[in-house]
């Protein structure tokens, strides 16, 4: 199944919406939309404490909601590209419900061309038992503005694989919110970022920990070059009664430039009893000892350069469970390195 | 002349370490470095390859014909030298594979040569693996990630084997390797010996030397060579230690 949206707009032509077998769609457009939407979270306290959540929320004039059956595996991945073209804004809608025992892959594209500006909001339900693999992928032109949020919520038994990248874009501002609500509910976390010129991305995370037995493995590198800017800040909260959880947070930065700036705050915070939980960042330039070793062997400067760039890169996006994904978003960021002003260059 | 070194001198951080070495090697033959532990050996290895945090302060290299030091790193390896490093560095995510294809294609290239295939680079990384009696899923891992010290050494070798250079400096690739391991190799080498090809091994010990039989053994104190001879000088060697000579050179 193919999703394709312009500017926020669902494009029926050139989608494909036969959803695979287990699997629901409903559009969330015109009169109806708005109770679909709120149909489709059957009153799952979402609470709008965000402003741009609350804009995203007002102006719904389109979307999809989309539920996989009890048992169901859905067959291929649910395709979602959210296109905007320049000089225009698009508010993109998405609920996906994971029916108990369940398990389905949603890859979300965001890809703004020119200046144009995207406010996503995609909220996902995983009731007991299912699977969920999400891949955020966002390629935006460089002059386009990206702001969206995930908010997961996991039942019981409950096991989500998450990743974004952040490829593109002027201006990038990402939330992603997990709530692990249920016992044993669990989820691996894989985010990386890329800002060069002077682009600017922000990725803040935060995870719950709600009840006892629940994990969450969160790993993000970020790499910044010429002027370009990342944040990340991910939370980690444990709360009262979730004890046994297990929690490790990670973060690696590369920088590449004199000018390149990525701040980093991990932070854990822990109310209960029993948990293992670990956090650490680091920031670094590229080792020069590699770099000659990759010269020594006959590779010029700068591909020596952009194969460590990549390999440093290619510990998050390597997780993709799909091959051809793999090797897609690792050319994605190849296409984007030959720009690299002044790559590796000691500080 | 394969390789001239003329009265080099070379510092690093700014402290004289190399102070007017000399040496020449000629086609085909194999030079035996031996000398004390802070000599300068690696040192050599590593101005010869062109690393930054040297600087050469007077001097000449000349290597077949060409001013070696105007080159960059990789301009050399595709002229074709090679450094078999003492201590190789481990890049995870940096296929071994991919990096011997990429590098051998550079050296091609440069020398106007038609690049290699994937399939025939397989067919030929697979040959020079069962020769270096490296598994699959060694080739395949990223570049020194998790090897052993031993494996690290075996995978210079391999390397080498594979970008047939025409002049290999191997730094005291010997260390640490048990018998087995050191005939793997001394056979890499070996196959590597054709008459043109000419080898400069650091070592400490002789009985690499059983292996590969060099033609001349150098010994390098304070930045300098003080005494070349034959086998024989590295048998002195392992018998009375470098005090003797050391002291002799003053
Ligand atoms: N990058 C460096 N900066 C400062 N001193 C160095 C550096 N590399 C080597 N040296 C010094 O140069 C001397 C020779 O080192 P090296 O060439 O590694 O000796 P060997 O290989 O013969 O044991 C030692 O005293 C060592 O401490
Ligand atoms: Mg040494």
């Amino acid at each position: 199944m193919v999703a394709v949206f312009d500017a926020g707009t669902l494009l029926p032509a050139v989608s494909r919406l036969t959803p695979p077998d287990g699997v629901t769609l409903h559009r969330l457009d015109g009169a109806q939309g708005r109770l679909a939407w709120e149909a489709s979270l059957e009153g799952d306290s979402r609470e709008n404490d965000n402003a741009l959540a609350s804009l995203n929320a007002a102006m719904l004039s389109d979307g999809l909601a989309i539920e996989v059956a009890a048992g169901v595996t859905a067959t291929g991945p649910l395709f979602i590209i959210h296109g905007s073209g320049p000089e225009r804004m698009a508010h993109n809608r998405l609920v996906l419900r994971l029916r108990p025992g369940s398990s389905c892959t949603l890859i979300e594209q965001q890809a703004g061309t020119g200046a144009s500006a995207a406010n996503s909001v995609t909220d996902i339900i995983c009731e007991r038992d299912s699977r969920l693999t999400y891949i955020r992928l966002q390629d935006g032109a460089d002059a386009a503005f990206h702001v969206a949020m995930q908010r997961i919520s996991l039942q019981a038994g409950a096991e989500a694989s998450l990743f974004g990248i952040d490829l593109g874009g002027q201006l990038t501002r990402n939330d992603l919110r997990v709530s692990l609500d249920g016992p044993g509910a669990s989820t691996d976390i894989h985010g990386l970022f890329f800002a060069d010129g002077r682009r600017h991305v922000d990725n803040q995370t935060r995870v719950d920990h709600r009840a006892v037995r629940t994990r969450c493995s969160e790993h993000f590198r970020g790499i910044a070059d010429g002027a370009g800017r990342g944040i990340f800040n991910g939370k980690i909260l444990v709360h009262r009664g979730a004890d046994k959880a297990d929690a490790v947070l990670r973060n690696e930065n590369l920088l590449l430039s004199r000018q390149a700036e990525i701040d980093t705050k991990p932070e854990l915070e822990i109310y209960a009893d029993d948990v293992k939980c670990a956090h650490g960042a680091t920031t670094g330039r590229l080792d020069p000892a590699s770099i000659f070793y990759l010269r020594s062997r006959g590779i010029g400067a700068d591909e020596a350069r952009r194969m460590l760039i990549a390999a440093f890169a290619r510990e998050i996006i390597g997780q993709l469970p799909v091959d051809s994904l793999v090797d897609h978003v690792v050319g994605l960021l190849g296409s984007r390195l030959p720009d690299l002003a002044d790559v590796g260059t000691a500080p | 002349m394969l390789l001239e070194v003329d009265n080099l001198h070379a510092t690093a951080a700014g402290t004289p370490i190399l102070k007017g070495l000399s040496l020449r090697v000629g086609p085909g033959e194999v030079h035996a470095i031996m000398g004390p532990n802070g000599s300068g050996k690696s040192t050599l290895a590593h101005v010869l390859a062109g690393r930054e945090g040297f600087e050469v302060t007077a001097g000449t290299v000349v290597f077949r014909g060409k001013d070696l030091l105007a080159m960059s790193p990789e301009e050399r390896a595709r002229e074709g030298l090679f450094l078999g490093f003492q201590y190789p560095v481990e890049i995870p995510g940096v296929n071994n594979i991919y990096l011997l294809r990429a590098a051998l294609n550079a050296r091609r290239r440069h020398r106007g040569e038609t690049e290699i295939d994937a399939l025939q680079f397989m067919r030929l990384a697979r040959e020079k693996a069962r020769l270096m009696q490296m598994g699959e899923q060694f080739m395949s891992r990223g570049v020194n990630e998790g090897f052993s010290g031993g494996e690290k050494k075996r995978n210079e070798i391999f390397q080498m084997t594979i970008l047939e250079p025409a002049l290999a400096v191997l730094d005291e690739t010997d260390s640490g390797l048990d018998i087995d391991a050191l005939k793997v190799v001394a056979n890499g080498v070996n196959s590597l010996r054709d008459g043109q090809r000419s080898f400069v091994m650091v070592t400490h010990y002789q009985r690499l030397l059983s292996h590969i039989e060099p033609d001349f053994v150098h010994v390098l104190a304070g930045g300098r060579i003080v005494r070349t001879g034959d086998r024989s000088l590295a048998l002195d060697l392992e018998a009375r230690g470098y005090d003797w000579l050391v002291a002799a050179s003053g």
